[in-house]
């Protein structure tokens, strides 16, 4: 099979979604199945297609930081991105390809996979759509069905700005900001990270085209956008920086910030008897990772709160479970909780487990 | 009923045999689902968007959206015509779609104003097996979908 190539370096960031919508929405039966790869020219916050963007996104952070903000058609969670980030984009004829998802994931991720392992870097693909590396995410990948074609899209990570992903996102509280930003250092790399410094970029790119013809099993074709690709890009321009299409209402129920496929930070909020507690939880697997107790209510000893903290790590949100551990650490640690019983801390926490609580 | 390995369409309903929707023509219109074979491919549904009831929709044109498995993609309405119900259960639970995809499951109901033009591409009634046994037969012999017993479907 033939597959046309569009190295497309820098482009403006707007252009760095719209090109591969744009190339899907052309692709009519004679249209060659398409690779591209590029970088946005300047940093951009991404939110998913059916993501709600005031849920989703700290506007005024954005604002006074001149980030814009772009919905693509594709699904997950917002992102950032910038030109730290070799963007592939995969266009193909729904007919070329495996039916299922996971099976697509599988394909289009190998060759990503390889390009970081031929630099040192042991990645390997974490199903359904993570790329990690010793567990840490060093990427994501989405698919989603647009015109008549089948778009997959990934990224080659150089490096990554934790800081502004954590200060762009809405979150409930700057407790649970930190706790982003901590989790997105703990299982977040990069390649620069991995490797101590940025390897070459072109170096990289070469890499990255020959993995893509040898794992697809494809011949590339150096090429250009078509007139009425460029036509049908020119209007998606417009579409997507509207505030129409930025402001669509509804949008998916997401449970706190997902960083990497089984891992996710969360906040939810109990009004005990004894005041509201706050817990901050980043969980791992269904299991409390880190958490951090915090409200208006009071302890003694003060630091008890610390150590219960350590002593729910590692526990399920099972509320029955996490009831007798609380207990256990009462009664080890002679803690006087008024309207704090253990039977509240553990509702608090198995709220953690409730959409409805996010 | 067909049926091929673990994929059951009921031969009484309407399916577009790209995009695996099916259609049930009822007095009120066209009740339109996603069929078992369309739900194993995208995976477990995460959410579920409807274009508002009143709104026109041509035949092979979205009705509406899901989120899947980390895929998303559009539905696309196997005949022209109106919105006139969405089925609010699988909107709050969109995981209905993957375990009940016939009754439970389905996304809404188009009035039609052009039926008996829209239906005639649609696989139905006797035709429904061998279509299934075809479509599935490409799939596994081209290597573009697992064996049966390997594939992870609600």
């Amino acid at each position: 099979m033939r597959v046309r190539l569009l190295d497309l370096g820098l482009v403006p960031y707007v252009e760095s979604q719209t090109i591969y919508h744009g190339v899907a929405y052309a692709l009519g039966p004679d249209s060659p199945n398409t690779i591209s790869l590029m970088s946005p020219d300047s940093p951009y916050f991404c939110i998913g297609f059916h993501q709600q963007l005031e849920k989703e996104v700290d506007l005024e952070y954005c604002a006074a930081h001149q980030l814009p903000i772009l919905r693509r058609e594709v699904g997950g969670g917002a992102v950032y991105l910038d030109s730290s980030q070799l963007f592939v984009h995969f266009m193909f004829h729904r007919e070329d390809l495996p039916r299922q998802v996971e099976d697509l994931y599988k394909l289009f991720i190998r060759p990503i996979v390889d390009t970081y392992r031929g630099f040192g870097i042991q990645a390997e693909h974490r199903p359904l759509n993570d790329i990690v590396v010793g567990g840490r995410k060093i990427g994501g990948t989405g698919i989603a069905a647009i015109g008549d074609a089948i778009v997959v899209v990934g990224s080659v990570m150089f490096d990554f700005d934790a800081d502004t992903m954590a200060h762009a996102l809405k979150v409930s509280s700057e407790k649970m900001r930190d706790k982003v930003f901590q989790s997105l250092q703990d299982y977040m790399t990069t390649m620069t990270r991995e490797l101590g410094a940025p390897p070459p970029r072109e170096e990289v790119k070469a890499a990255l085209i020959a993995n893509l013809g040898r794992s697809l099993g494809v011949q590339l074709d150096p090429g250009e956008l078509t007139g009425e690709e460029r036509k049908v890009i020119r209007g998606l321009n417009r579409r997507f920086v509207s505030r129409r299409w930025l402001n669509q209402k509804g949008g998916i129920e997401t449970r706190g910030i997902k960083i990497r496929g089984d891992v996710s930070v969360v906040e939810a909020e109990h009004k005990a008897p004894g005041g509201l507690i706050r817990v901050t939880a980043r969980l791992n697997a269904g299991l409390i990772d880190d958490l951090s107790i915090s409200g208006d209510f009071t302890v003694q000893p003060a630091a008890a709160v610390t150590g219960l903290e350590a002593a729910l790590r590692g526990q399920p949100l099972d509320e029955a479970k996490l009831t007798g551990v609380v207990r256990d650490f009462y009664d080890a640690n002679r803690v006087d909780a008024p309207g704090l019983s253990p039977e509240e801390v553990a509702h608090a926490l198995s709220l953690l487990a409730d959409p409805a609580t996010a | 009923m067909a049926k091929v390995k673990e994929f059951d369409l009921p031969d009484d309903l309407y399916y577009d045999k790209k995009e695996h929707i099916w259609g049930r023509v009822e007095d009120e219109g066209v009740r339109a689902g996603l069929d078992s074979f369309g739900a194993c491919a995208a995976g477990t549904f995460a959410y579920i968007k409807l274009l508002p009831k009143g709104r026109q929709v041509q035949k092979g044109r979205p009705f509406g959206s899901m989120e899947a498995g980390k895929y998303v993609g559009p539905l696309k309405a196997p005949v022209s015509g109106t919105i006139v119900a969405h089925n609010d259960e699988v909107l709050a639970d969109p995981r209905i779609a993957n375990k009940d995809h016939y009754e439970r499951g389905w996304f809404a109901i188009i009035a039609p104003n052009n039926l008996d033009a829209d239906l005639t591409d649609l696989a139905h009634s006797d035709t429904v097996q061998p279509w299934l046994e075809q479509e599935v037969k490409e799939y596994e012999e081209g290597g573009k979908m697992k064996p049966e017993g390997e594939r992870e479907c609600e």
